[in-house]
């Protein structure tokens, strides 16, 4: 679809939300850019919603200031700040055709009729519905309700589309498929998005950033293979997939290079773009997939233990093995006693038994954040 | 659509149970016995007397009704009634919905408490506080104002009954915009409409069938109406005052018995489509999602309009009741304002009418609340044939005014087998069969929802259906019942145009001798017959509340 203006950025500077006595919204600093799809990832009741409600216009935030496009938006009214909204239960109006639905907004706007007629076709193709313009919203799918709300926004031409949990309706199957559309149409449009999910395979699937919140503040902000490998704290590596935790003492910090006392042996991670003093506790992340697992130690190894470059291995404990086809997950006991998750892809009829093994796992995939967090909440944003 | 695939699948799945079902109910003797009882007490109470009505006047007797010009004129002006008052009552009870319970103006948890204590309360007692207000004697116009208007005729009539009967429109479009999906709404600013396009495209259009549905059920009401036309109307004639005429004064029951089938037409027709616009109301709630955040509210200047409006008619309602219990403790309304308990000690101590009103009306409440709850039961849960004539005949006499019921009582209990005229047992079964459909409504939508499973757990560990309808199915029915229950005991209390018709001297009812009182000028005695009326619902709905324990649902049509 021809789009008319250029991409915008959209800000958030230290954005404050409360509902009651609860902070719903903590501080929020967001830069958004142009054109990109940005996520907002998080557990149920983070302030996502709240979050792109305020950017939208539907709630006023209590402090802070909200930008699109360099203009301030958070003193305009919701009609005027040009963001369109796929709301998670579509919200398409019931008692219009498709068409209709469609049309409003251009209506609203006063564009002429044979325009918009051109304008809602033209989305009505993107989002391949081209020929449902008569049906009404309850004759239609989940799925096909979910673009038609697509179309909704994307014909006005918004400076950020805002989608809140658009595919949390739609089965499994459905839900993959609208997704890789969506992505597609996001990219060939261009339009400023901001995505909110619980789902952070949706979240890494879509997403050229993610932003990961928890209770009303930002935990980290990075690519999707940042937030995976190197997450910023103890909160996102646990909500973000399965990861393996390790308690460890920071020895000598060179550059990327962290070597670490833990479990009884020297290990060594990278760490880039952060720094680390001797003698700082620390905690070490590696995720289950990343851990190599074998019952003999392996021969390169055991020599250069300590190497950059080289595998990290300690010695553990095998408790148990689940066979789940692509992979099989074993649970095994570090000499230290923390419980380690280890999956080998591919597993074959060579599955582990229980007793004296090895784990080994990559520097490059090994990860530091500090142990500050290790009480349970979750450290401010670094 | 998805919910039309689970609907199909249901039905499919009752379909394979008729087959298995159908057997069963006959090895079922107390099933059995529930529905031929069910189904001969909804034929000897409900169709006779509609019957009687329909089949007693003979072809002269219809005729007349067109040779008669007064007739056709009370026609004419019950449903010119119908339409303008229906209009206004409407009218005034979306405003004051759209204040209370959309906008959510200063005040509206008070508003909404006065906006319904009207429907408690009997509708001629806002007739009566007019005349007390606005009429020859009236504390506005003579006391204040020393003017003697005639307010007695179609305009009077119609002020009263647009306050008697907007707080029905009132609750029944308060529920549907209370349905109205915010995210909506937020969709169309999100879009860039102002809050009056939200308003005039998403808001109104979606509230349509709602508003059309609370019109129609005023418009019943307005039709059945009997006490404030009595009261207030004058020369001014209706079908239900003219019917009552030609019964009680011209002793023509073939008369009557073709003005109540006439005024049964328009009513059924009302009835009928009012049905259908409920049932087709689908789109308000595939998409009704709970509501978060704020809504979009009228503009502060129209917000402020709407408080103001609210205040009057608060006021005007609270008016009411208060002219009518100062009017019950002085002397003479209108001349000597000495405060006197001579009225009350004469119409409420002395007199018979309030203890026969409440203990009639407590039989028929407690008699019809578990009927229906044990109809609705047999209805949705057994597959019992012709359910869907059930069904129909259970909501039926909401439709039937009462003066037609009451009509069709006189000419099929009058004589024969079943005679009964002048005993309690008539008016007792007039209560119970005419205000059974809410009772019923209440219990099959609650049926609706709870999981069949539940009743078939039971039945599967062994329990035959009477059993497991009491042990297990009526303690979840518990609200039901008591919806039921104290419905028909309000109505019952309130109800005049039926049981003028089937009192006797032994048993009088308050409600009657209110509009007799106040017909003759006794100002005093009605007016204390009416606080000790209003006065014993209230205390019986705070009871029900303190007993119960819960909050009591009851107007929620
Ligand atoms: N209008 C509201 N009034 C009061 N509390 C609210 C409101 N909206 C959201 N909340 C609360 O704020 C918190 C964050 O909500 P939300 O932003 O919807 O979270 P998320 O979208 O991340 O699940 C929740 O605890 C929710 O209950
Ligand atoms: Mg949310």
């Amino acid at each position: 679809m021809r789009i008319a203006r250029a991409a915008v950025s959209v800000d958030l500077k230290n954005v404050t939300k409360s509902f009651g006595r609860t902070r719903v919204v903590d501080s929020v600093d967001l830069h958004v850019e142009p054109g990109k799809l940005t996520t907002l990832l998080g557990p149920s009741g983070c302030g996502k919603t709240t979050t792109l409600r305020m950017i939208a216009g539907f709630q006023e935030p209590d402090s802070g200031e909200i930008y699109i496009g360099g203009r301030r938006v958070d003193v305009l009214p919701a009609y005027l700040r040009n963001t369109a909204m796929v709301f998670q239960d579509y919200a398409l109006f019931p008692h219009m055709s498709i068409f209709s639905n469609v049309a409003y907004g251009l209506r609203i706007r006063g564009v002429r009729p044979e325009e918009i007629k051109k304008r809602v076709t033209e989305a009505l193709e993107l989002v391949q519905l081209a020929g449902m313009e008569n049906r009404f919203p309850a004759q239609l799918s989940g799925g096909q309700q979910q673009r038609v709300a697509l179309a909704r926004a994307l014909v006005i031409q918004p400076d950020a589309l805002l989608l809140d949990e658009p595919l949390s309706n739609l089965d499994a199957k459905l839900r993959e498929a609208v997704r890789s559309e969506l992505r597609d149409i996001q990219q060939r449009t261009g339009i400023t998005s901001i995505y909110v999910t619980h789902d952070q395979e949706e979240a890494f699937s879509l997403s050229d950033t993610v932003v990961v919140m928890s209770e009303g503040r930002i935990q980290q902000v990075g690519t999707p293979e940042d937030i995976y490998y190197r997450p910023a704290n103890r909160f996102v590596a646990e909500f973000v997939g399965t990861t393996n935790l390790l308690s460890a003492v920071v020895l000598t910090a060179q550059r990327e290079h962290v070597v670490l006392a833990a479990a009884g042996t020297t290990l060594v991670a990278t760490s880039p773009g952060r720094r680390f003093a001797p003698g700082q506790s620390v905690l070490l992340t590696v995720r289950p997939e990343s851990v190599h697992i074998a019952a003999t130690v392996p021969p390169a190894g055991e020599e250069h233990r300590g190497d950059p470059g080289e595998l990290n291995v300690l010695p553990c404990q095998v408790v148990k093995t689940t066979f789940l086809g692509s992979r099989s997950r074993h649970t095994v006991r570090l000499p230290d006693g923390t419980p380690w998750t280890v999956d080998v892809s591919d597993p074959g009829t060579a599955t582990m038994t229980c007793g004296e093994a090895f784990v080994a796992f990559a520097p490059e995939r090994t990860h530091v954040i500090a142990s500050e967090a290790l009480g349970g909440t979750p450290a401010s944003p670094g | 659509m998805e919910l039309s695939a689970g609907k199909a699948q249901r039905h499919t799945g009752r379909h394979n149970r008729t087959l298995t079902r159908a057997g069963k109910v006959m090895r079922e003797p107390a099933l059995v016995f529930v529905v031929g009882g069910s189904v001969a007490l909804l034929v000897v109470f409900l169709f006779l007397p509609l019957g009687k009505v329909l089949a007693m006047p003979g072809a002269g007797d219809w005729l007349s009704y067109f040779e008669t010009p007064r007739f056709v004129r009370a026609t004419l002006n019950s449903l010119f009634m119908a339409a303008i008052s229906t209009a206004s009552a409407t009218i005034l009870g979306f405003a004051f919905a759209y204040a209370v319970t959309y906008a959510e103006v200063p005040g509206s948890r008070i508003f909404r408490i006065i906006g319904l204590l009207p429907l408690m309360s009997p509708p001629f007692v806002t007739g009566l506080a007019f005349i007390l207000l606005f009429g020859r004697r009236g504390l506005i116009t003579w006391t204040l104002l020393g003017l003697r208007p005639d307010i007695y005729g179609w305009k009077g009539l119609w002020a009263v009954q647009t306050f008697a009967f907007f707080p029905t429109a009132y609750l029944s479009i308060s529920s549907v915009l209370k349905a109205a999906g915010s995210n909506l709404e937020f969709a169309a600013v999100n879009v860039g409409a102002r809050r009056w396009r939200v308003f005039r495209d998403i808001v109104l259009p979606l509230a349509t069938p709602g508003i059309a549905g609370a019109a129609l059920l005023v418009a019943s009401q307005v039709l059945a109406d009997f006490g404030n036309p009595m009261l207030i109307a004058g020369d001014f004639t209706v079908l239900a005052t003219e019917s009552y005429l030609e019964l009680i004064t011209n002793w023509s029951p073939a008369r009557a018995a073709v003005l109540s089938a006439v005024l049964l037409v328009p009513a059924l027709v009302v009835f009928l489509v009012q049905r259908s616009i409920v049932e087709r109301r689908s789109f308000v709630t595939v998409t009704g999602k709970p509501i978060q955040g704020t809504r979009m509210g009228p503009v502060p200047w129209l917000k402020w309009g709407l408080t103001v409006f609210c205040l009057a008619i608060a006021l005007f309602v609270l008016a009411i009741y208060g002219v009518v219990l100062v009017c019950a403790f002085v002397k003479t309304w209108g001349a000597d304002f000495t405060l006197t308990a001579y009225h009350f000690v004469m119409a409420v101590i002395r007199g018979r009418e309030l203890g026969n009103s409440l203990m009639l009306s407590a039989a028929a409440a407690a008699f019809s609340a578990l009927f229906t709850v044990v109809l609705a039961y047999v209805v949705q849960f057994k597959q019992v044939p012709g359910k869907a004539v059930l069904d129909f005949a259970a909501v039926l006499p909401s439709a039937v005014p009462g003066t037609v019921l009451g009509i069709g009582y006189v000419l099929a209990f009058n004589s024969g087998p079943l005679a009964m005229t002048g005993t309690a047992f008539i008016i007792i079964t007039f209560m119970i069969f005419h205000y059974m459909a809410v009772g019923y409504r209440t219990a099959s939508g609650m049926l609706k929802q709870i999981d069949r499973g539940i009743e078939e757990a039971s039945t599967n560990l062994g329990a035959h259906s009477l059993r497991s309808f009491w042990s297990v199915m009526l303690p979840l029915m518990k609200p039901a019942f008591t919806t039921g229950l104290l419905y028909t005991f309000i109505r019952s209390m309130n109800s005049v145009s039926g049981p003028i018709f089937l009192i006797s001297p032994t048993w009088t009812l308050a409600s009657v001798s209110i509009i007799n009182l106040a017909d003759h000028g006794y100002w005093g005695q009605a007016s204390s017959l009416g606080v000790a009326v209003v006065g014993s619902i209230f205390v019986v709905l705070g009871v029900a509340r303190f007993v119960l324990g819960e909050k009591v649902r009851l107007f929620e049509i």
